[in-house]
């Protein structure tokens, strides 16, 4: 289990999304980097993410909880 | 509520056969917003029970607010499952039901921030008119993906209960992923990198330059190169011998 420091978050709380789309010309609203910055900093930091889906099953039987499982391209404290 | 109510974890994708590929991002650089199961290649929000059930997946992005109802809805499926006066048919049965149910339960405006993009709707008509379930009458639907009423277009949130409903409490490691969250083009680049506050793409941007993530050949440069290599020497030894691909 890894605990992580600032970020890019993955689009899931609506913070800096990790997609991108193919666009013919559409001029949304750009998050700029230190505000995603601020939002990864904030996710990564409160919660610790399992990269072993065992650990997290066994950490989430014994405090009984669901697990959030994410699929993403690169990792959740760097690239993406 | 991520925090305090789920174990949260991760799995890089990005060698996996089913993953799509995207403009490659650091932490501090920008992002634009976007639709609810918007590139759902690329990512996938699954809910497990503690013993590896997946009670429900989210394809793609999704809003804060649409999340955290999908969430709640996975605790709701996770009490069935755990439901010791149900059978495992009755189980399922209700699974289904509810998964279905809940399209008309969602937050207001979820259906709304669920549109599929452009895009990934005329590339399900142009290459796949015949077996997606992206329509609600693919016979109405213009294979040129040009004009096609919205109305003849599912919503994401539509899409994503409709194959979950299909899929009633499987165990994560026999989950059908690839076929899952197959749904609009595998490739997503919003050039966020190259965007002005107002979001207008930079002049003189080289996207053609940007760096990827995912199955891309941009991606892995070196593996692509080296896959080319072999492909050439195994093309000239089928044509002229051992000794041309030697050469080659």
């Amino acid at each position: 289990m890894k605990k992580f420091g600032p970020r890019l978050l993955t689009s899931l709380m609506a913070a800096s999304t990790l997609l991108s789309l193919s666009l013919p010309v559409r001029a949304e609203k750009v998050l700029e980097g230190a505000v995603c910055t601020e939002r990864v900093h904030a996710l990564t930091n409160d919660i610790d993410w399992y990269k072993n889906l065992k650990k997290a099953e066994e950490a989430a039987s014994q405090q009984g909880k669901l697990i959030f499982w994410l699929h993403i391209l690169g990792h959740i404290d760097g690239a993406t | 509520m991520l925090k305090d109510q789920f174990v949260c974890g991760f799995h890089d994708i990005s060698h996996e056969h089913y993953a799509g590929a995207s403009g490659k991002h650091l932490p501090d650089q920008n992002a634009v917003d976007t639709t609810n199961g918007a590139g759902p290649h690329n990512i996938q929000m699954f809910v497990l029970a503690p013993d590896g059930t997946v009670l429900t997946c989210l394809p793609g992005y999704w809003h804060s607010q649409d999340l955290a109802s999908e969430l709640a809805f996975a605790q709701g499926l996770n009490e069935i499952w755990t439901n010791p006066e149900m059978s495992l048919d009755q189980k399922k049965a209700e699974f289904s039901r509810m998964q279905i149910g809940h399209i008309s339960e969602e937050p207001k405006g979820e259906s709304n921030r669920s549109r599929m993009q452009g895009f990934d709707i005329q590339f399900e008509a142009q290459k796949r008119l015949n077996r997606t379930d992206v329509f609600y009458n693919p016979r109405m639907v213009d294979p040129s993906g040009k004009h096609i009423p919205p109305n003849l277009v599912k919503t994401t949130d539509v899409i994503m209960h409709e194959r979950m409903a299909a899929r009633p409490f499987v165990p994560y490691n026999k989950f059908d992923v690839a076929a899952y969250a197959d749904y609009g083009k595998p490739v997503y680049d919003k050039h966020e990198m190259y965007r002005d506050a107002n979001g207008q793409l930079a002049q003189g941007a080289n996207l053609s330059q940007e760096p990827m993530i995912g199955n891309d050949p941009r991606a892995h440069p070196v593996e692509t190169a080296v896959k080319k290599d072999a492909r050439t020497g195994i093309s000239a030894f089928l044509r002229y011998g051992l000794r041309a691909a030697l050469y080659h």
